[in-house]
């Protein structure tokens, strides 16, 4: 048997689940499902998963892609069993031979909701569009070398603003997904740079791009 | 979830400790539902989630129809910061809805360390800590657990202590209050018929007085309520099966694996084990129950690792069939079979080549004492060839780390008996040494103390604890004593042990003293990020009581006891000839060598009390 590629979403209070976690959630769905996976060999086996994109804790999903190698034949209901496997707020969409590798994968589209508790301020979401589409982006952004200044406009690729009512500023964003990687909070700390610091944020993983732009399956 | 949890959630550290939603998890319609149970764990999600009792006590619960049992977890430290700052209650996984809308409150107290997290779960949930200060019928707030075996300190905070096994009587409870809302009866009605339910401690319904010296002078119960207040032992535990739909954690717990309950209650009757007690009469599961129950708690929960579970796995009678029948299912799975609490006199090449087969875990026994001399008091009767013998077995096996754990501070110890521990520790190495497989892997043999606490019910009830400046220099004399390279020592806290013996055998009027040590910021003192020594020094101060009075000082036969409220079906006769019998350095064969006659076969009809003995 082949890789085989899961297309998963991971939503509400599953978002709160470690990408360690996801991991070892995923395996004891399939465990469930009774889909053996293929194992590594030697002292300790543990079956063959990778996740493409590591998600942060926090953050939701519906485009989570999962490598796995069976050790048998799929089970022609193999998509219908893992998801009666799985816990609230993971679900399976989509199964398929694993064709081009995550590697390729480039470009990340967001949708983000920014609060604002004493309501959204004036102008706010046209100055974000403006600020954002200016070229230069600078904030502290932690990296290995601890936390540095750092221009993220070449990881944007294009972000829009747009007023969503009761205090919140709809956020949609397509942002480098790896190589390197910008995780979305730093579109908040942007915000928070133009002088529309949001007093919470959250973000849903909407799409994945390949270099060109394409969805990435 | 609302936006006030999402964004505390946002900032805590590890959110999903707080998220429920999790495989297995019961959720229930809320129209069909007319009694709602919060099943409490006064520690973290981590450690309730993995006790067996939790796992058992949902299940039981949730099986009985309108009546809806969620869990909730004690939050850490920063959780609880934040819960406090948005004015966020304490919430159950499977609704979120409050503790304080449920009709019961049911807290498992294992622990004695955990009793200011139960009342800091109270504080939490916006209810008064006192049962007095609760005026309506609901939420009822109870306790149940080993700790419930000694219900006095916490007697002023629950409103009844369920004592013994829950599988019977939490149901039989909740069917009496479920009448007893429809009946529209007020608490203090409730709680009389309460009492009269076998297994049911109404500390409000008993007056407790005092001598000058501070000993109890007399218990004298009210409106017909029982003393002693006899345990529970749930029937038909032999052919019964183990639960196997345990709500499957979407984040690492700490025992993090499937587990069935092989064996309740222990045959071996050591002095200073409170569970062995408390437990009586041993009973054993059935393999043909024990591999069924085995199989589909993987099922249904996809874990890769089995443990079997008891007080003495290596006791089980017929372990062997009950292993070979897991690693038919296991084997080919890639699922390893974990067998905690071995004992070292009867682990064997058979046992062990089963263990190992899918992944080698480390190899744990606890020969509690360092000399064959103190051994004999405890009752431990594991002899040092013994335990040499199955570490060469092990050794001889592949197995290259052993741990080895101790009590000090045992009754009776001298230097030379903490002494004992260091040179058996050396025979271990040099066992390796003459018989492992593989010697360039090295050796690790981990050995570890704890401060003896004498518990209620055991045969050293009346013991007195060392003193804290004593045990540390047991401590201080085993070190300089372990000299090898391939041995290292760790021990436990004093000060802990201390308060935890204060507690364990306290009586009612340390209420005052545990809400003290909440007020000044106890919340999770299980754990020594949270414990503070000195915070129980003062409260226990304030109320002019002094722990040493609980923990270091010898009691009389001739005492009242406070836990005497209860009783655990062992005549307080029987130990006080187990005290007496270590005095002697004496041993009390095993309860399937021969009955000793403790007094607990009278409370259930199965089990090692009727398969031989004196009886057989």
């Amino acid at each position: 048997m082949g890789k085989s590629r899961l297309l998963m979403s991971k939503l509400g209070a599953a978002k709160y689940i470690s990408h360690l976690d996801f991991m070892r959630t995923a395996r004891r769905a399939f465990a469930r499902a009774e889909i053996p996976l293929r194992c590594s060999e030697g002292f300790n086996p543990h079956p063959l998963m990778s996740f493409a994109l590591p998600l942060s804790v926090g953050q939701e999903s519906v485009c989570e892609l999962l490598d796995f190698e069976t050790a048998g034949e799929m089970p022609p209901d193999a998509l219908r069993r893992l998801n009666a496997a799985l816990p609230e707020g993971i679900s399976a969409g989509e199964l398929y031979e694993a064709g081009r590798k995550p590697g390729l994968l480039r470009w990340l589209e967001v949708e983000g909701r920014l609060y604002y508790d004493g309501g959204i301020p004036d102008g706010a979401s046209e100055a974000l569009g403006v600020f954002f589409a200016s070229g230069s982006l600078v904030i502290r952004l932690k990296t290995k070398r601890g936390e540095q200044e750092t221009d993220i406009a070449p990881r944007i690729r294009g972000a829009a603003f747009t007023d969503a009512g009761g205090g919140v500023i709809a956020a949609r964003a397509v942002i480098s997904a790896q190589n390197p990687t910008l995780n979305p909070d730093a579109i908040a700390a942007a915000a928070g740079a133009a002088g529309f610091a949001p007093d919470f944020a959250e973000w849903r993983r909407a799409e994945i791009y390949d270099e060109d732009m394409r969805v990435f399956r | 979830m609302n936006e006030k949890l999402k964004r505390a959630l946002r900032r805590v550290e590890k959110p999903a400790r707080y998220a429920g939603g999790e495989f297995n998890r019961i959720v229930k319609n809320k129209a069909d539902i007319d009694l709602r149970v919060a099943l409490c764990f006064p520690d973290t999600y981590e450690i309730g989630m993995s006790n067996l009792g939790m796992r058992v006590l949902y299940d039981a619960a949730n099986r009985i129809e309108r009546v809806w049992c969620e869990r909730v977890f004690a939050p850490w430290g920063d959780m609880d910061a934040e819960m406090r700052a948005a004015g966020i209650p304490l919430f159950a996984l499977e609704s979120g809805d409050d503790v304080r809308d449920f009709d019961i409150a049911a807290f498992s107290l294992g622990y004695e360390m955990a009793y200011t997290a139960a009342l800091n779960m109270l504080s939490l949930a916006g209810l008064p800590l006192r049962s007095a200060e609760r005026e309506n019928l609901t939420p009822l707030v109870i306790a149940g657990g080993a700790c419930c075996f000694n219900p006095e300190p916490m007697a002023d905070f629950f409103d009844l202590f369920l004592i013994g096994e829950g599988e019977e009587l939490n149901c039989e409870l909740y069917e009496l209050l479920r009448a007893a809302k429809a009946d529209r009866l007020t608490k203090p009605e409730f709680l009389r018929r309460a009492a009269g339910l076998r297994g049911v401690y109404v500390p409000s319904l008993y007056g407790v007085s005092y001598n000058a010296d501070g000993t109890v002078a007399g218990i004298t119960p009210r409106e017909g309520a029982p003393l002693p207040v006899v345990k529970r032992v749930a029937a038909g535990f032999v052919s019964s099966a183990a639960p196997s739909g345990a709500v499957v954690p979407s984040t690492e717990i700490v025992h993090d694996r499937a587990a069935i309950e092989l064996l309740r209650g222990c045959i071996r009757g050591c002095r200073f084990c409170q569970a062995g007690y408390i437990y009586r009469p041993a009973r054993e599961r059935e393999p043909e129950k024990l591999a069924e129950s085995g199989i589909s708690a993987l099922k249904a929960s996809g874990y890769d690792e089995l443990t079997l579970l008891s007080l003495s796995t290596s006791d089980h009678s017929r372990l062997l069939e009950v292993c070979d029948r897991l690693l038919e299912y296991c084997e080919p799975r890639n699922i390893s079979l974990s067998l905690p609490s071995l004992r070292a006199d009867n682990f064997s090449m058979e046992l062990m080549s089963r263990v190992q087969r899918v992944r080698k875990s480390g190899l744990t026994f606890a020969p509690e004492a360092g000399s064959r001399r103190l051994r004999d008091i405890i009752n431990k009767n594991v002899t040092e060839e013994e335990l040499l013998n199955t570490c060469r077995i092990a050794f001889e096996g592949g197995w290259s780390s052993v741990k080895l754990y101790f009590m000090l501070g045992l009754p009776g110890e001298t230097d030379e008996d903490v002494l004992a521990i260091a040179e058996l520790s050396n025979r271990v190495l040099h066992t390796w040494r003459a018989h492992a497989k593989n010697k360039n892997r090295g050796v690790r043999i981990a050995v570890s103390t704890s401060c003896f606490v004498p518990k209620p019910h055991t045969a050293f009830q009346w013991s007195a604890q060392v003193p804290r400046e004593e045990y540390s220099r047991r401590v201080s004399l085993l070190r300089e004593n372990m000299r090898a390279k391939s041995v290292t020592y760790s021990w436990h806290d004093a000060d802990t042990s201390f308060i935890e013996a204060a507690l364990a055998r306290g009586d009612r009027r340390l209420g005052a003293v545990l809400e003290a040590a909440h007020r000044r910021g106890g919340r999770l003192d299980a754990w020594g990020e949270y414990f503070n020594i000195g915070r129980w020094l003062a409260s226990f101060e304030e109320y002019g009581l002094d722990p040493d009075f609980y923990a270091c000082r010898e009691r009389a036969y001739s005492e009242i006891l406070p836990w005497s409220v209860v009783s655990s079906g062992v005549d307080e006769s029987f130990l006080i000839s187990e005290n007496e019998a270590a005095k002697r350095g004496e041993t009390t064969p095993d309860c399937r060598t021969k009955c000793s006659g403790c007094g607990a076969r009278e409370l259930c009809g199965e089990g090692v009390c009727y398969e031989g003995g004196l009886y057989g």
